[in-house]
């Protein structure tokens, strides 16, 4: 008996049991993979929730209105708003007309960006008589000049409003700010979170997303908690928002459907009167 | 023909795709993780610092005040289960107007930090009640969040 070579029988159990392992081994991998990706959409989606939801926050909370200075929040629609947002903030230590002070060094003035002439406002609070704040542009970039009393400082130059230099002084707190928008946009057939600078002209820089097609809302509400788009009466804001994954889990064959999730945030405006 | 090496060699490529999903997916796992414990220790943080302001809008005592430009008294100090810590300190920026700097932070259990939140609120001082404490009074457009 020839025992040299393999039997049709031996080659068809050593081929079954190949394709046994095969299949076995693909189903595996593929489950894993399917796994995976999906848990890697879901943190995406997750992640820009959150994104927008802290933005929006950030945003919001510290806005309020003033007697002079008027409203932070201004064309609130459900698709976004503009607000103030403070790039910089000091002390004054000495005003003129046409030129501000401000205390320099750590603990004094604080910056996310040196202010821009033309992009930047200035804040000025006032120190005497009624509490309210002086708004004036920024008319040229700061420069290093010493206060009254022999401490540095950086000069603003700016135009004083008349009517409020008697009322600012030392110890003014000074903001600078920057009109910003935050606004929903449609883009590749979903919802995107961006951001621009109305001042500067800018074009809107995407923030997060995607989200579904209506699944990004704001309303607004006043103190009495009626819904409002008055500027100066608003106190809250609530956020509704639809998250979608980028892409759908799974791969090649097993593609599953693009999945959903919402978060909803409300966001109490700690200035408002 | 030699199937003992074309089987390990198939055996070692699924284990090596399966070692590096598996891999990928723990990661992913301890990045959701992190993220999810960072925004809870944020907001502890930010509990804290809440609380340190509040109490500190309670008044103080009036020698407590600081009297010249870039003076700072701490007035209030809190612990909180987490265990967060907050601290409320007031700042004399040179005129009648003053700052509240109130700033929470969320420890792990080797004690380091894990999330701060600074908070400020304006305030004038110019009201003395006859508890003989310093009662702050908001100054408008006063609160915000230090960067």
């Amino acid at each position: 008996m020839n025992r040299r070579g393999t039997s049709l029988i031996e080659a068809l159990v050593a081929l079954t049991l190949t394709i046994v392992v095969a299949l076995l081994a693909w189903s595996i991998l593929r489950s894993a993979a399917f796994r995976l990706r999906d848990r890697s959409e879901r943190l995406g989606m997750e992640h820009s929730l959150r994104a927008a939801s802290a933005a929006s926050r950030a945003l919001l909370e510290p806005l309020g209105s003033d007697s002079t200075a008027g409203p932070d929040l201004a064309l609130p629609a459900p698709n976004g708003f503009v607000a103030r947002a403070v790039r910089g903030s000091g002390v004054l230590c000495a005003a003129k007309a046409d030129s501000l002070w401000v205390r320099a060094g750590m603990h004094w003035w604080l910056e996310l960006r040196a202010p821009v002439a033309g992009r930047d406002s200035l804040m000025i609070g006032t120190v005497s008589g009624p509490d309210h704040w002086a708004v004036t542009a920024l008319d040229a970039a700061p420069a290093a000049a010493s206060c009254p009393d022999g401490a540095p400082a950086l000069v603003l130059p700016a135009r004083v409003p008349g009517i409020d230099l008697p009322a600012i002084g030392a110890g003014s707190p000074l903001r600078v700010v920057e009109p910003i928008e935050l606004l929903a946009y449609a883009s590749g057939g979903a919802q995107w979170l961006g951001l621009r600078g109305v001042s500067s002209g800018g074009s809107i820089q995407p923030l997060a997303g995607p989200f579904s097609g209506v699944g990004l809302a704001f309303s607004y509400f006043s103190r009495p908690g009626t819904a409002t788009t008055l500027a100066a009466a608003i106190v809250q804001a609530e956020l509704v928002i639809t998250g979608l994954t980028e892409r759908a889990s799974g791969v090649g064959m097993a593609r599953a459907q693009i999945q959903h999730d919402s978060l909803s945030a409300a966001v109490l405006l700690r200035n408002a009167p | 023909m030699n199937r003992g090496g074309m089987a390990l060699i198939f055996a070692v490529a699924v284990l090596a795709a399966l070692g590096t999903i598996s891999l990928t997916a723990f990661e992913l796992a301890r990045l959701e993780r992190q993220a999810g414990l960072g925004a809870l220790a944020e907001v502890q943080a930010r509990g804290a610092a809440e609380a340190a302001l509040a109490d500190a809008m309670a008044g103080w005592p009036k020698s407590d005040t600081p009297l010249a430009a870039g003076q700072e008294t701490v007035i209030i100090a809190v612990a909180l289960p987490g265990p967060s810590t907050g601290e409320s300190a007031v700042r004399a920026l040179g005129g009648p107007v003053f700052s509240i700097r109130a700033s929470g932070v969320r420890s792990d259990a080797a004690g380091h930090p894990l999330a701060s939140v600074v908070l400020e609120q304006l305030v004038r001082l110019d009201s003395l009640a006859p508890d003989s404490l310093i009662h702050p009074r908001k100054y408008p457009l006063g609160w915000r969040v230090l960067p």
